[in-house]
């Protein structure tokens, strides 16, 4: 046989495959929709009668849902994880060569690992990526798995606080999808690498990766990675106090900024706005940028970010001496007392900033303290307030 | 590679790229076939699709003679 024949039998075969999976892919939404649709309690009745669940198409689709719903909706990203491992034991061994299974084996794992580490189970999130790894090393060696595995660990490690551990994971994700020609998943491991400095209070660092990452990533597979790059970036620069790049950056981004039209985007737009316009020396315009923005914030019941926004507004009102501006804004911020989404620390650090501002003893350093305190915070619940009010 | 593309096309194009790697590494046809068919069952297998598809195809197969080659050196 020579070579040539070699490669047409091989693309006849490939074919013939690509078809199956084709049949597969298109039914698998109706079929994951029933599974759903079914009692968690029948599940696993439904999943061992009907052969037609058993099927790449739907492993690979509950496995992508999965990773999807993490941030969204955690608890459901688990159970679809779940599913999908009890159809990875189901599949027809003679058609579905047993790496590829663990390949996805290993996703579902990762993808419960993450759903787990967004809900703080932090332990269950280390325990679940361990085993994706073993299933991993079971698999093909596509290193493309490897890499995205990687890219969730880091996450975990970030969450951790285990920032050196969680750069050099990046690191090599990052190496590997360059290695596998996968520029755009390059590009968001950069942008989870900025997000790492960003949780280690190291805005200046952040900013260089995101460059890099605005370099890589495919703005139209993904607009939503590039307008969080470019955001990302021009709240760093203006962290940085490098407010007329971020204004140069924005002015670039507006159709970027324009194509997102939800409320999250359009809050944060006018936040980031309000920074630079405060780095600029406007501060009528910040104010009003500020104040759109919280009121956003408000109504999207967002409290640590209309904490957030309410002290950028403190920060303006003290630097110019607007003592009776404070006391009013303390009062609106009640509504931040009532939410149960801000930890403890960071209420107490509210409270007492309150407390200041009412009496009108709130001075420009003291208020500059807990808003650093609360950025800090943020990724960090267990940063304790008490040495901090002990300084001020 | 293009989206409307056939594998026969694919292949057709990629062959006289695969045969000198091949002969390099003393392939048969026969193994030849398995490894293109595995690169590329993996290839249509995974989602979301690869941005280079065809220079992972060559890789993957490079990958696999130099495997290949280091077993038979480990036989003898």
């Amino acid at each position: 046989m020579s070579y040539e024949l070699a490669l047409q039998r091989s693309a006849r075969r490939i074919e013939a495959r690509a078809v199956e999976l084709a049949e597969e892919r298109r039914a698998a939404p109706a079929l994951c929709d029933l599974l759903l649709a079914t009692p968690p309690d029948h599940r696993a009745e439904l999943l061992r009668d009907d052969a037609r669940l058993h099927a790449w198409g739907v492993l690979e689709r509950l496995v992508e849902e999965s990773g999807e719903a993490a941030i969204r909706s955690p608890a459901r990203a688990q159970d679809l994880a779940r599913l999908a491992l009890s159809v990875s034991d189901l599949l027809d061994r003679h058609r579905h060569p047993e790496e590829l299974i663990e390949d996805l084996r290993a996703r579902a794992w990762a993808a419960l690992g993450n759903a787990r580490r967004v809900t703080s189970d932090l332990r269950g999130a280390a325990n679940a990526f361990a085993t994706a790894a073993v299933h991993l090393a079971l698999g093909t060696g596509d290193r493309l798995e490897r890499a995205v595995l990687l890219d969730l660990e880091a996450s975990l490690l970030r969450d951790r606080r285990r920032f050196r551990e969680a750069q050099a994971l990046l690191g090599r994700a990052i190496t590997l999808f360059l290695r596998e020609g996968e520029r755009h998943l390059a590009g968001r491991s950069l942008v989870n690498l900025s997000t790492v400095y960003e949780h280690a209070a190291a805005p200046e660092e952040a900013i260089a990766p995101l460059h890099r990452a605005l370099e890589l990533i495919d703005a139209a597979a993904d607009p939503r990675l590039l307008l969080c790059a470019v955001h990302n970036l021009i709240t760093n620069l203006v962290g940085c106090g490098r407010p007329r790049e971020a204004r140069t950056l924005y002015l670039r981004s507006r159709p970027t900024y324009r194509a997102a039209t939800d409320a999250w985007t359009r809050n944060r737009r006018l936040w980031v706005l309000g920074r630079i316009a405060c780095g600029l020396g406007r501060p009528r315009p910040a104010e009003s940028l500020f104040r759109a923005a919280r009121d956003g914030f408000l109504a999207a019941e967002i409290p640590y970010d209309t904490a957030l926004v309410s002290l950028d507004l403190a920060l303006l009102f003290a630097g110019q001496g607007r003592s009776r501006e404070l006391r009013r804004l303390a009062e609106e911020m009640m509504p931040i007392f009532a939410s149960r989404q801000i930890h403890r620390e960071a209420l107490a650090a509210l409270a007492f900033l309150k407390t200041a501002m009412e009496s009108e003893q709130a001075s420009l350093e003291l208020v500059s303290r807990v808003a650093a305190y609360l950025r800090r915070a943020e990724h960090d619940p267990a940063l304790p307030f008490e040495e901090l009010r002990d300084t001020c | 590679m293009d989206i409307l593309e056939t594998w026969t096309e694919v292949l057709l194009r990629l062959r006289p790229l695969l045969e000198p790697i091949f002969v390099a590494y003393g392939v048969t046809p026969d193994q030849a076939q398995e490894m293109v068919e595995e690169a590329c069952l993996i290839l249509i297998s995974k989602r979301p699709r690869r941005q280079d598809p065809e220079g992972w195809i060559l890789r993957t197969v490079i990958e696999s003679c130099r495997k290949l080659r280091e077993e038979a050196e480990v036989e003898l």
